[in-house]
């Protein structure tokens, strides 16, 4: 099975994330308090998916 | 080099950091060392070292991939007539000996205890689910310049599965890079111009039904876009396996317009860390006392023994990392109330452990007098109000 491409994925996800931060500045009031925690929770997230897809597979 | 059958569970030697055991688990776990590094690293952390003594009882049991003898044999030479399992029964119980007289009986050492022994039978399980072949053996010279295309190809792949199952870095030959000629490469651009295209006329036509479209809803939209077309293009199954060119810059480019838009939203404060010192601070005035005690790391230690409480005073004591110690006043009233998110809370002959504590305490000797109270709380650590 080939492999998903990492950097590609690392780079698509968290570009989805500061786009939907964007829209929401754009639009609306942005809780920079919730964005506080959320934020360093989704760096965490998309690390260990891009840790997980480097991993050896036979 | 030899190579031994990786069934068995041994010490990688070829990718340790410190003795190999990480590696080991994760050779025999068919994952990433580092995912098993940062899983031992967090729960070191979270279980006061308890799982850094198992690295080491499990360095001093398990052989290494190019050795046949553990550690413990060179150690305790008596330890050679031993069974493996009394062995590893024997290091276990004295680990969990040590662990118990400097800890205790935690619940939180149990949940650590329990989360290793479900990651340990989940790395089991995959193991069997995957399968590994049983013997890895030595990687050969590699091929001559002048070895055949299928020798080459051969070789990469011998040299792939000998990385993988001895956790040996690939520094080998490569097979040859793709030929330049990929038409597919560049068709996930078309995805994302048709979906700016797409945006745009949204945009227009909102603008012209009278809704205004802020400017910074631009660049975001186009990140958006570039966002889903390279989760697309991450895909494993994807035909061409080269990414397209320059979307990644391009993507980075429009992250930093999109921030750059954002430049005139309220920003978070600057907060530096507060770190509150262990000294002891005594207060023998009531009103000396400062409403509120916050910080983020540290143990502030107040002494009121002498403390006359002539008036109700209400104080505030805040620490996030680290503990709170206070020392009540000898007579008069006061009322503790306190919360603490994991630790333990030891307040006026009360005792508890554990998570998410919360408790109001009261020493009430005269309920026309003055009162004391104490609001506070910790995050993780311990709460100690004792009273002499």
């Amino acid at each position: 099975m080939k492999r998903p491409d990492t950097i590609a994925l690392v780079v698509g996800l968290m570009a989805l994330a500061i786009a939907a931060l964007g829209l929401w500045h754009a639009f609306g009031t942005v809780n920079w308090s919730a964005v506080g925690i959320a934020f360093p929770i989704l760096l965490v997230l998309v690390g260990v998916s891009g840790l997980a897809t480097t991993r050896p597979r036979s | 080099m030899s190579v031994t059958n990786s069934l068995e569970l041994r010490r990688a030697t070829a990718d340790a950091r410190l003795f190999g055991v990480c590696a080991g688990l994760a050779r025999s776990w068919n994952v990433d060392p580092t995912l098993v590094r940062v899983g031992f690293v967090i729960l070191t952390l979270f279980s006061n070292g308890l799982v850094f003594a198992l690295y080491l009882a499990t360095a001093l049991v398990l052989p290494t991939d190019v050795s046949d003898e553990p550690p413990i044999h060179r150690m305790f030479p008596a330890t050679r007539t031993w069974s493996t399992p009394k062995i590893i029964g024997v290091v276990a119980a004295v680990t969990a000996i040590v662990a118990l007289t400097t800890q205790g009986m935690a619940p939180g050492l149990l949940f650590v205890m329990a989360i290793t022994g479900a990651v340990i039978a989940w790395g089991r399980r995959h193991h069997r689910r995957r399968g590994v072949p049983a013997r890895v053996g030595a990687l050969g010279p590699a091929p001559s310049p002048t070895a055949s295309e299928f020798e080459r190809l051969a070789y990469a792949w011998q040299s792939r599965q000998y990385a993988v199952y001895t956790g040996a870095p690939l520094d080998v030959v490569e097979p040859a890079a793709a030929p330049v000629d990929d038409p597919g490469r560049n068709r996930p651009w078309l995805f994302a111009l048709v979906g700016m295209g797409i945006v745009g006329v949204t945009a227009a036509a909102l603008d012209a039904a009278g809704v205004a479209v802020p400017a910074g809803a631009w660049p975001a939209a186009m990140l958006g876009v570039l966002g889903l077309t390279l989760v697309w293009v991450a895909r494993p199954g994807r035909p061409s396996r080269r990414r397209p060119t320059l979307m990644v810059t391009a993507t980075v480019l429009c992250a930093l317009a999109t921030a750059f838009s954002m430049s005139d939203a309220p920003r978070v404060p600057a907060h530096l860390p507060t770190i509150a010192v262990s000294d002891v601070t005594a207060y023998a005035d009531v009103t000396s006392l400062p409403r509120e005690i916050k910080a983020d790391v540290g143990s502030p230690h107040l002494d009121l023994t002498d403390m006359e409480i002539t008036d109700n005073r209400t104080v505030n004591v805040s620490v996030d990392f680290g503990g709170v110690e206070i020392d009540a006043p000898k007579q008069g009233n006061i009322i503790v109330r306190y919360t603490v998110d994991a630790g333990s809370a030891t307040v006026l002959g009360t005792d508890r452990e554990g998570a998410n504590l919360s408790d109001t305490v009261e020493r009430i000797t005269d309920p026309a007098a003055p009162t004391l109270t104490l609001d506070v709380h910790v995050g993780f650590g311990d709460v100690e109000v004792k009273s002499r």
